[in-house]
């Protein structure tokens, strides 16, 4: 007789989704735009210098993840591990975001994903590499989905308000050169457009009455951390002097954040 | 990659050391594994004069009051012929550079392993390996590298780095096995003692910068009067030694003009050569 049955996968697929983008949901929005002098990657967080959601994965790579802290500090730490191995191997040029996501990243999400006895990461990744004449970022999901962005698109986001967020940034890059702002400006222009979001959800007519108070919420706590100058800022700065280019902002040293 | 049951495994036997993982899963790429020193018994002409290979020569590191110098010739010989003139300080990481000298292969080897295995480090912890770390990692590289030790291909460097616990630089050095020795100044190489002769003689925990400056340099040209293979100046060919600082702001390279405004005033001050007399003369 027959115990038990395992789910199909494409109903595993559609219930594990779900509980990864309730976990993404919990998480806050991370976003990365370019300036003058490369990437700038931020988002609140008020347990800086105990967690992390964005770091450095490799010389010009930035990693940075939304969802379950540890989920995003095991997969991290394998990902950095990878690169280093590579650099060993061949060259630190040799290392690029395409083959640890290709090679560590997807393989490993995915596994866990359709795997029916190991519970999936609640985690989404972005991952940001300076190229020779821009930026390039990679979504990477929990099911090990990958979603590269465009060549030329100078601004990427995950979280759960990363569509609106992106959507501003558009309408905003179609006006404005980002690599003529510098490092406050692009700050300043990240915050803007976070909070926008966060308001827009907050407003959202059609929103459960439950939604529409988390969105309040948020919102309210995202001025707090902004106020009290709670944000993880880095950046990838193409001007440093060292192959390392990845470089922590202390918000607090940041002039006044004005959009 | 392992498979992800191994996880926990992985992080306790390996204890965040990207090096231990590799000798764990890819004994290959870990350090100085080299599947053919087996094979280098039958080819010992080769090893035994040490035709083919180069060598580095005199290196040197003291602290001075609230840093460290590092610095080294930058001469690379194979057998009796210079090969070459480069870099024998290397970075490993902000606050923290080697010098090598001995077989110039094993010495990339050692300080790309070490410089990777640092970096790791941080990326991982969001923190600076210490001082001490650093000079653990390396000794145990060193050991890895003792069957190679057996067949000639000896590298012992020495660890220049900044502690920012005890505010001052620190200065480590090894002998053949990766024994650790935390000193005040080091010298090796094979002009490594007629330099340390003059730095034992000056040295001052009280030093500064300038002239633990000038005391490196003076001492390395002291060598090159007596080793061949050590050459510190060639004025002609403007051939400088490299020397670097490290204190609480990083490394910092001391310019070729500021060196040679120093050897002008330890010429000056220098005694000849001595000549003998032969009898056929």
């Amino acid at each position: 007789m027959n115990m038990f049955s395992l789910p199909h996968p494409e109903e595993l697929r559609k219930t594990r989704a779900e509980y990864c983008e309730g976990g993404v949901k919990q998480g806050k929005n991370v976003l990365a735009i370019c300036f003058n002098k490369g990437v700038v990657l931020l988002s609140e967080n008020e347990h800086l210098p105990n967690k992390y959601c964005i770091d450095e994965l490799h010389d010009r790579i930035a990693i940075a993840g939304v969802g379950e802290q540890s989920s995003y500090d095991q997969i991290r730490q394998k990902a950095t591990l990878y690169a280093a191995a590579r650099e060993m191997q061949f060259d630190p040029l040799d290392v690029n975001a395409d083959s640890v996501i290709r090679d560590v990243i997807s393989p490993y999400l995915r596994e866990v994903f359709f795997n029916p006895y190991t519970p999936p990461k609640r985690v989404k990744f972005l991952l940001s590499e300076l190229t020779d004449h821009g930026a390039r970022f990679y979504e990477v999901r929990y099911d090990g989905a990958t979603g590269v962005r465009s060549t030329n698109q100078p601004f990427a986001a995950i979280g759960k308000d990363a569509e609106s967020i992106e959507m501003a940034l558009e309408d905003l890059a179609r006006q404005h050169d980002f690599t003529l702002l510098d490092l406050a400006q692009a700050v300043g222009v990240g915050l803007g457009r976070l909070e926008a979001a966060l308001r827009q959800a907050a407003q959202n007519p059609n929103a459960h009455e439950q939604e529409k108070k988390q969105a309040a919420d948020d919102l309210k706590e995202f001025e707090s951390n902004v106020k009290n100058r709670y944000l993880e800022i880095a950046v990838l700065d193409r001007t440093v002097r060292d192959r390392r280019v990845f470089g922590r902002v202390d918000a607090a040293t940041l002039s006044p954040i004005t959009e | 990659m392992a498979n992800h049951h191994d996880d926990l495994d992985d992080a306790v036997l390996c204890a965040g050391s990207l090096y231990a993982y590799l000798q764990r899963y890819s004994p290959d790429l870990a350090l100085l594994r080299h599947p053919d020193y087996s094979t280098m018994n039958q080819t010992p002409s080769l090893l035994s004069t040490q035709q083919q290979i180069m060598h580095g020569t005199t290196i040197l590191a003291l602290r001075y009051n609230d840093g460290v110098v590092i610095g080294s010739d930058t001469q690379v010989t194979a057998g009796n012929t210079i090969t070459g003139y480069m870099n024998k300080v290397l970075d490993i990481s902000s606050h923290c550079a080697i010098a090598i000298s001995g077989t110039v292969g094993v010495a990339q080897e050692l300080s790309d392993r070490l410089r990777i295995e640092v970096t790791f480090y941080e990326r991982i912890n969001h923190a600076k390996l210490s001082p001490q770390g650093t000079a653990n990692t390396l000794g145990r590289m060193i050991k890895a590298n003792f069957a190679a030790i057996q067949h000639g291909l000896v590298c012992i460097p020495i660890l220049a780095t900044y502690d920012f616990r005890s505010h001052q630089g620190k200065v480590f050095s090894y002998d053949l096995i990766g024994t650790l020795f935390d000193t005040d100044y080091q010298t090796g190489g094979s002009g490594g003692q007629r330099a340390l002769s003059i730095i034992e003689e000056k040295w001052g925990p009280d030093l500064h910068k300038d002239d633990a400056v000038s005391l490196a340099v003076e001492s390395l040209v002291h060598a090159s009067r007596t080793d061949t293979a050590t050459t510190a100046v060639d004025e002609e060919n403007n051939i400088y030694p490299i020397m670097k600082t490290i204190d609480r702001e990083g490394i910092a390279n001391v310019p070729d003009n500021v060196l040679k405004e120093i050897y002008k005033s330890i010429k000056k001050n220098s005694p000849r050569k001595r000549k003998i007399q032969t009898r056929g003369a």
